[in-house]
């Protein structure tokens, strides 16, 4: 908590004192609102006894949590989360969600999402790929088109569990192609998807619609596999 | 052919272990999880000024206190003449002690017999309810 925020609550627990006898409930408001929210985290020796395959997951602004590979099931992984909610992902893409406040319903053409051949060969990566698919999201919002184009792939590094991984970095650029109910100011995002030498994609940073919260996902146990 | 079979499977062994095996345990994923990722974000900000404007709310407000004269009572925010309840009254001249009257009246008794008779007059109290 920085002096700033500290000076605020000063100032505001001395206005309510003086005005008001609700103090107590402004007061826990406070607390509750500037209290600081802690992260999950796991070490490489937790990672590796889990029984479960695990994730670390940053959803928007939250602290981040741990979400644990429940099913795999026609290709899906289903990840679970302490407040049972769900992510659904077909290679490393969240195709559906559920329990969020705002879900993703349905992805259409998964089949032809480039993330299953990613990633590329050298010789195939000059090439830029398109990939459009349906959407349908809560709120209303069935049926928008949407289209993204992948960028070459780009040397990175991915630090966790105390170990730096290098890795391969692909951008995804993604278009809403549909006008809104609401007013919305983007209609494009990136995603990013990193994949380690061998293939497999031990990060992404990724949203599901433009006004969406994105989800910044570690594959962990697969990062302590990979370090074995 | 025999040794090409074991060989094969030999070889398929060591490929089978080469490929990392993902673990999903199904129900009892639960169990290696840890935080959430549902939970509404409290922005500070507008918790602040929620609370600034309430404060600013409070203060600006006006409240009349309301006071009473003796033998009245602030009933939903009106005054009210308090309820006098009813004397107890007793009979004639009977005195009322802790709510209850006490009468009291006499008997006479003839004791004796022919010209020998005497009269004793006894007085005997009595209680009873007062009258409201």
């Amino acid at each position: 908590m920085n002096i700033k925020t500290l000076t605020f609550i000063t100032l505001i627990l001395i206005f309510t004192s003086a005005c008001s006898g609700t103090y107590h409930a402004y007061y826990k408001t406070l607390k509750i609102a500037f209290s600081e929210q802690t992260n999950a985290e796991m070490t490489l020796s937790e990672v590796q006894q889990s029984e479960a395959d695990v994730i670390s997951v940053k959803r928007g602004k939250r602290p981040t949590a741990i979400m644990a590979l429940a099913y795999i099931e026609n290709g899906q992984h289903k990840w679970v989360s302490n407040d049972n909610a769900m992510l659904i992902m077909e290679k490393g893409r969240i195709s559906r969600t559920l329990g969020l406040n705002e879900d993703l319903l349905y992805l259409s053409n998964t089949e032809l999402d480039p993330l299953k051949s990613l990633p590329k060969a050298p010789t195939h990566e000059t090439k830029l790929q398109t990939w459009s698919r349906i959407a349908d999201n809560t709120g209303d919002e069935y049926g928008y088109p949407i289209e993204s184009t992948f960028s070459p792939q780009q040397h990175d590094n991915v630090q966790m569990l105390g170990i730096n991984t290098e890795a391969l970095l692909y951008i995804e650029t993604v278009h809403y192609k549909a006008p809104s109910n609401y007013i919305r100011l983007h209609n494009s995002w990136k995603n990013h998807y990193w994949y380690a030498k061998s293939g497999e994609l031990i990060k992404s940073i990724q949203k599901v619609s433009p006004l969406s919260e994105p989800f910044e996902i570690t594959y962990l146990s697969r990062i302590a596999r990979l370090n074995r | 052919m025999k040794k090409i079979i074991i060989i094969a499977t030999a070889a398929l062994c060591f490929a089978g272990s080469s490929v990392a095996v993902e673990n999903a345990t199904g129900a009892g994923a639960g169990a290696s999880t840890v935080g959430a990722i549902t939970t509404p974000i409290i922005v500070g900000t507008a918790v602040g000024l929620g609370i600034a404007g309430a404060v600013v709310a409070n203060g600006s407000g006006t409240s009349i206190v309301v006071t009473c004269t003796d033998g009245q009572t602030l009933v939903n925010g009106i005054c009210q003449d308090d309820e006098v309840p009813p004397e107890p009254t007793c009979d004639g001249s009977d005195p009322l002690v802790d709510g209850v009257c006490t009468g009291t009246t006499t008997t006479v008794t003839v004791t004796g017999t022919g010209t020998m008779t005497s009269t004793i007059t006894v007085p005997v109290t009595f209680t009873y309810v007062p009258t409201l």
